[in-house]
């Protein structure tokens, strides 16, 4: 049991420091990351302060603002959830495909004895 | 073990898959539904303790292998899940503010939570794709040989479903 505790206690350990560097990365890269994509800002009419700025829906993020705001409450919006399954499945179906074909060929590429006959 | 492994990668892939999609859910359950996914990929990394001590062992003392291209993108995940977690608890709507806790942050959190949540989805898959072998084995035994079992047409051809177990067992 305390060995479990102790393995908790070191992936929490390192979940803190990739986190701080997170923080640093906030803290030091935020203008940079506004030309990514998604990154882009909404232009805000009538928010003037900071902290308005900050709170209001802003494009790339929950994306559903059009729909009332991002404390929207649940829309069971079942086809968000088939494109998220449909990039996962996508992803994981390329890599596998290539894994494949990478397979076929290296299988090809090899040498094969010949047998006496 | 097979078994828990299976039933904790089903509950993170879901979990996962619902928290990418806020408007499914809602912010709150949003929020808290990825506090209980964070809890769970704890979890997930105890039940693999040993594959990550091993193979972190001898990261850099062997050739490269799949083995090490599946640490490397598992740790990017890693990261990148910590980024997710962290960025999104800067901007809680709900999590936070339950907790008495009240955060002002700009614009790069919201940011970095888009750019890391993009980058999770795509190590996910990664992650999918170099365990899929795994993944089919599994499916196979607790998914497709039960179901089998229940078909008369595969009753009658027992070595069909037995086949897939020795593959499993090998």
């Amino acid at each position: 049991m305390l060995k479990i505790f102790m393995r908790m206690g070191l992936i929490l350990l390192v979940a803190g420091a990739v986190a701080g560097a997170w923080y640093f990365l906030a803290g030091n890269m935020g203008f940079s990351l506004s030309t990514l994509p998604g990154g882009r800002e909404r232009p805000q009419v009538g928010l003037t302060t900071g902290a308005a700025r900050a709170n209001a829906p802003q494009k790339g993020d929950f994306q559903n603002a059009e729909r009332g705001g991002e404390n929207h409450a649940s829309g069971g919006n079942l086809g968000g959830i088939a494109v998220q399954l449909g990039k996962v499945a996508l992803i994981t179906l390329g890599v596998v495909g290539v894994q494949w074909v990478g397979n076929r060929v290296s299988r090809r590429r090899k040498p094969v004895n010949a047998v006496p006959a | 073990m097979n078994r828990t492994n299976l039933l904790v990668d089903v509950s993170i892939f879901l979990a996962f898959i619902i928290a990418m999609e806020p408007r499914f859910s809602g912010v709150p359950v949003h929020e808290w539904l990825s506090v209980a996914l964070a809890a769970t990929v704890v979890v997930h990394l105890l039940l693999h303790w040993q594959w990550i001590v091993s193979v972190g062992g001898k990261f850099f003392r062997k050739l490269w292998h799949a083995s090490r291209l599946k640490f490397v993108v598992d740790s990017l995940l890693f990261v990148a899940f910590v980024g997710i977690m962290m960025s999104g608890i800067m901007i809680s709507k709900s999590f936070l503010p339950t907790l008495g806790v009240q955060i002002q942050t700009g614009q790069v959190w919201r940011q970095l939570h888009t750019l890391s949540a993009d980058a999770g989805m795509l190590l996910v898959g990664l992650h999918f794709a170099l365990s899929w072998n795994w993944i089919v084995a599994m499916l196979k035994r607790y998914l497709v040989a039960p179901v089998a079992r229940l078909l008369p047409v595969f009753r009658q051809q027992p070595g069909a479903v037995a086949a897939s177990h020795d593959e499993v067992s090998a």
